[in-house]
């Protein structure tokens, strides 16, 4: 255990999601490092649903778990059920779920966090970066006490003068029931960021005991459900189910007659909120021909009665809350626990950012999670990583880590946030990623644990894993194409019965399984099984879903191959232009042929290189052109 | 996209200067300068009321042009200045109206050039405006268009092109295609209403679908009548002697006015093109056509024997076959008659005015012209049945002339639009859709690879 000391490497300020996984990294990373927060006892709270992953998210996560992260493990230590989603949809677009015991999720981060020898946990409320110069150097708390270090993470989620609204009463709150950090925010005023203000909201909870189940449609887990991390070896289980129900007219009444106590509607509430996340008031006004909404009755935990309805996120009234659940369908009974929020918060333009999370107005100070104006546990975590990593890399003067938009999801993500901005609460989505056909969850660990191993973060016999894992998967996808298959009758018969065509003349397995209604597992129904790599798997291998993961990266690699093939190509292209480098000290004044409006925006955002630069908006054409020829001829 | 390919000769730091009028003895002659250093260099050649840096946009002024070292006058001159961005390039620009003939223009360019200009290239003039994005690619087609436009229909697609007609054809395409994509990916990113979502991607297939259809229909149609632009290719046919080329000549005499050679053909040229009622035909002589006879085993087959004839048959968009009025129909004659038969065509019987031995019979329900092209008679006819061919003209309305370029990108699309709409894996048909917006944009975009500005600016004249 690392001493107090007034001295560290790292200092990471909050212990959400986001500063967990900053303070995981680079204490891995041999970093001295403190985590200040709060409140010890909230640290790694799940402060909206009890669940991990979704749509775009799932993929975060198995990248984050690739590359070290914790979140992935968490889960699976803390999950009550997994599924799989948008399986119907093509491979590429698989997302991963979990749904997990909020109090064992919270638990057991506290508990990782605690064997990492080079943390140290300590309560705290920061009010004050300490910078000298253009240099942040260390933090002031409450009570006086000053802490230096090389790098500092910041990621206080909703709590940069948080402020709650229920009904129309409203106070000052990082969550329900905590205090929030208005010095500090404060503090970066006047060190000179541009702060922005966004809201976010939560349903209200809900006493299981009076939820009568018999009028719901469960929903169960996957079986066998596949774990979240490439790393965990425990066999896991699905505990619990959820529930589904739906609003109806009468619902959607209830809440129009509310608005009128809506802090949405009367104007209170200013900041913008999650477009992709309404809140049910706003789904009734604004999809106003949709006659139900979908709600999924979610269990906290093994250990409590407690529900979450995933779907009514709402700030009305309390009365209104009650009266509006209590005409669904099973919750006629219902009795509230918490009450559901609005919650407004401060975050900083994330194109104050470089793409390794540090601000450009201070070295050595990064900004991870929501204060960056992104929404969600996932895209938290997985910036909290990236700052993290980058942290630690300053404080020891070694090269800053950067994942492009061709390495992963949380490329585009930061890439995005970094060049784009958002004006709204960003979340991840599948189709904000160029080559998602590639970037996957099942070769997530294919594609960056050897990056997570070069970094110290992945031990040495995880990445052997993986290598052993890609020799499998290539010498499966060998065995394929050399293994042909004959037309005899055993062979036909079983492909009548899976609706497709007959062989006329032999054809090797991987012709066979190209086609759309053959799966891996029908090949190894089919296929002569003598001398064939599938012989290692075994019936019980088969319900390992470790195993199940690798053939459906062989699955994928198979049936995708040509438009595989094209978006390697696509990568290339991308990489010429991402490869022109801007130089740091290239004063755009002086190029040639560029606007004033563009001139500036290239000064403010400052970008690493003409792939970046054509992402920025406004950047026309004309203008990386006639950066492109200024570069070639500095060159010279 | 692809920007890192050659960016020699292309260096919009530079300025550049060119005769904008054709070569050869003209009234006036426009010589064009543009660039950041183009009124400075005015300056120092021009002497005048006003200095061009001193001069408001758009303003004409008098003076003369000198050679700045020996202030000897080389010409008067009338310059019009031009201010970034009110000018063609959008950048500063002068334009010297000169005395014609192109002594004096290159005089002036000389001077011009020995004090900062360079030569431009091959449409370096419009490859700046597009860059600047004051015009996309198809209306620089367009402009190059224009300056070889041969007739009334050409001026008409070049000038609809020019004032965007393709360009807002292609945007609401991708619009479209837009749309459709993003409501894929709405139904791939959420869950909601999941059981639903199979009959929703059906529908939008369907939606994909038509809209490929369309496209498809307006890919045809400009094929089709690509003729209004191209010209029609119309080529005559007959064995020897039979008066082909006096045919041809009589052809190409009627309106002498309006009659012009092709570049690059030469006095004698079989090639001459005529304009029949506002169309524009190609006339080729194939004076080349011979039979020749191959000995092949046992049977002698007698084959039509080509030199560029087959070629021109092969091109050609209707074929004018001449017999001869004064000879029976004989092995040759059929032969041609064989060969043209598939095609477009009219049959004309020359030589009237000489006594009849031609069994006209021989060509069945054809219809025969019957002239004389030695002494002019039924010519007159003859062109109005030509002409008749190609009246039922479209009005031009919701006719899109697209280039070899366009043709081929838009098929590409209709292809990924077709892969997408079979698509079991939607996620597979969202990436063939994008591919597909991708492929349409290069269409206007600037943003497309170098050899394609390259081909498309390289064939404009160097003022431009």
């Amino acid at each position: 255990m690392l001493k107090a000391n007034s001295e560290y490497d790292v200092i990471v300020i909050g212990g959400g999601h986001a500063g967990i996984e900053a303070s995981l990294a680079s204490a891995r990373m041999g970093c001295s490092t403190m985590l200040l927060t709060m409140n010890i006892d909230t640290i790694g709270l799940m402060s909206c649903n009890p669940a991990i992953g979704g749509i775009g998210k799932g993929q975060l996560v198995r990248e984050l778990d690739a590359l070290g992260g914790e979140m992935g493990k968490n889960t699976d230590k803390s999950a009550i059920q997994y599924r799989q989603l948008n399986t119907k949809k093509g491979q590429a677009v698989h997302s991963s779920r979990a749904q997990t015991d909020r109090l064992l999720y919270k638990s057991c981060m506290l508990k990782a966090l605690e064997l990492e020898k080079n943390l140290l946990l300590r309560t705290g409320t920061v009010i004050k970066i300490l910078v000298k110069g253009k240099k942040a150097i260390g933090v002031e708390t409450s009570i006086g006490e000053k802490s230096y270090a090389k790098s500092i993470v910041l990621s206080p989620g909703t709590f940069l003068s948080g402020l709650v609204h229920i009904g129309l009463k409203s106070f000052p709150a990082g969550r329900l029931g905590e205090n929030p950090a208005n010095e500090l925010s404060q503090n970066l005023k006047e060190l000179g960021f541009n702060l922005g203000r966004f809201k976010t909201g939560t349903p209200a909870r809900l006493d299981g005991r009076t939820i009568d189940f018999n009028k719901l449609e469960p929903q169960l887990g996957d079986e066998p459900p596949i774990p979240f991390s490439f790393w965990t070896k425990k066999k896991v289980k699905n505990f619990r189910p959820c529930f589904l129900t739906y609003t109806n007219e009468k619902t959607h009444r209830i809440i129009k007659s509310g608005l009128k106590w809506s802090p949405l509607y009367t104007g209170v509430i200013k900041g913008t909120g999650v477009r992709y996340c309404p809140s049910i008031e706003d789904k009734i006004v604004k999809f106003a021909d949709v006659d139900r909404h979908q709600i999924f009755i979610e269990p906290e935990g093994l250990s409590t009665v407690e529900y979450y309805p995933n779907g009514v996120s709402t700030s009305l009234p309390i009365d209104i809350q009650l009266k509006m659940l209590r005409s669904i369908k099973g919750l006629e009974r219902v009795e509230i626990f918490r009450p559901g929020y609005a919650i407004e918060h401060d975050y900083a333009d994330p194109t104050q950012l470089k793409a390794t999370l540090e601000t450009r107005l201070y070295d050595n100070l990064f900004f991870a999670g929501q204060i960056n104006g992104t929404t969600g546990y996932e895209e938290a975590a997985a910036q909290g990583l990236i700052a993290g990593i980058n942290a630690a890399l300053k404080a020891k003067e070694m090269q800053e880590f950067i994942l492009t938009r061709a390495d992963g999801y949380i490329g585009v993500m930061i890439d995005d946030l970094v060049t784009k901005g958002t004006n709204e609460p960003y979340r991840m989505f599948t189709s904000r990623v160029e080559y998602r056909l590639l970037l996957r969850e099942d070769n997530a660990d294919l594609r960056l644990t050897p990056r997570g191993y070069e970094l110290g973060l992945v031990p040495y016999i995880y990445n052997r894993k993986i290598m052993q894992k890609k020799r499998k998967i290539q010498a499966t996808l060998d065995w394929l194409k050399q293994t042909r298959i004959a037309p005899i009758p055993r062979v036909n018969s079983k492909l009548k019965k899976l609706n497709t065509a007959c062989l006329k003349h032999s054809i090797t397995l991987e012709e066979l399984l190209r086609r759309p209604e053959i799966s891996y597992y029908n090949i190894m129904e089919i296929a002569p099984l003598s001398n064939s790599p599938l012989e290692i798997y075994s019936k019980f291998d088969i319900q390992n879903s470790k195993f199940s993961t690798l053939l459906w990266n062989v699955e994928i690699e198979v049936k995708y191959k040509g438009y595989i093939e094209r978006a390697l190509s696509d990568i290339e292209k991308f990489k010429e232009l991402e490869n022109i480098k801007i130089p740091n000290n290239l004063d755009f004044r002086t190029v040639h042929g560029l606007s004033n409006e563009i001139k500036e925006k290239f000064i403010k955002l400052r970008p690493l290189n003409l792939g970046q630069a054509q992402r920025i908006p406004g950047a026309t054409p004309s203008a990386i052109f006639a950066l492109m020829v200024y570069l070639k001829r500095r060159k010279k | 996209m692809s920007l890192s390919g050659k960016t020699s000769g292309f260096n919009r730091s530079d300025t550049i200067t060119a005769i904008a009028t054709a070569p050869g003895p003209s009234g006036i002659s426009v010589i064009r300068i543009s660039g950041p250093t183009a009124k400075h260099i005015a300056d120092k050649i021009f002497i005048g009321k006003t200095r061009p840096t001193r001069a408001k946009t758009q303003t004409v002024h008098f003076g003369q042009v000198i050679n700045p070292a020996t202030k000897e006058i080389i010409d008067e001159v009338l310059v019009t200045v031009f201010s970034a961005p009110n000018s063609y390039t959008g950048e500063d620009m002068i334009e010297i109206s000169c005395h014609g003939g192109d002594y004096i223009a290159s005089k002036i360019i000389q001077e011009i050039t020995k004090i900062g200009a360079r030569l431009a290239e091959p449409g370096e003039f419009t490859k700046r405006r597009v860059f600047v994005g004051k015009m996309d690619i198809t209306q620089a087609e367009a402009t190059l268009d224009l300056v070889q436009v041969k007739n009334e229909s050409a001026y008409r697609s070049a000038i609809e092109q020019l004032q965007g007609k393709l360009s807002g054809y292609i945007f609401n395409l991708s619009e479209k295609i837009k749309l459709i994509t993003a409501q894929i990916e709405n139904l791939i990113e959420f869950e909601e209403n999941q059981k639903h979502f199979q009959t929703e991607f059906k529908k939008l297939f369907l939606r994909i679908k038509e809209i490929r259809c369309d496209l498809e229909a307006t890919i045809k149609r400009s094929e089709e009548l690509k003729f209004l632009r191209n010209g029609i290719y119309c080529v005559i046919v007959g064995r020897p002697n039979v008066g082909k080329s006096s045919l041809f000549n009589r052809l190409s005499e009627m309106e002498k006015a309006i009659v012009t050679e092709l570049p690059g053909t030469t006095r004698d040229s079989l090639e001459q093109t005529t304009i029949i009622n506002g169309i524009t035909f190609h006339l080729i002589d194939t004076a080349g056509l011979k039979i020749i006879r191959q000995p092949k085993g046992a049977q002698k087959i007698e084959a039509l024997g080509i030199k560029q004839s087959k070629n021109w048959l092969d091109a050609a968009d209707i074929v004018l076959a001449v017999f001869d009025n004064s000879k029976p129909f004989n092995r040759q004659d059929a032969l041609v008659y064989d060969a043209i038969k598939t095609k477009p065509h009219i049959l004309v019987l020359n030589k009237i005015d000489l006594k009849t031995k031609f069994n006209r019979n021989i060509l069945k329900n054809d219809t025969v012209y019957p002239i004389s092209a030695k002494y002019n008679k039924g010519i007159k006819q003859l062109r109005h049945a030509v002409a008749k061919h190609y009246q039922k003209q479209p009005s031009t309305n919701n006719y899109l002339y697209l280039n070899a370029r366009h043709t081929e990108v838009l098929k590409q699309v209709v292809q990924f639009l077709q892969d997408s709409e079979a698509e079991k894996y939607f996620e597979i048909a969202a990436i063939n859709l994008r591919t597909a917006l991708d492929i349409l944009g290069t269409i206007t975009s600037a943003v497309t690879n170098e050899a394609v500005l390259d081909t498309i600016f390289s064939q404009f004249c160097v003022g431009k």
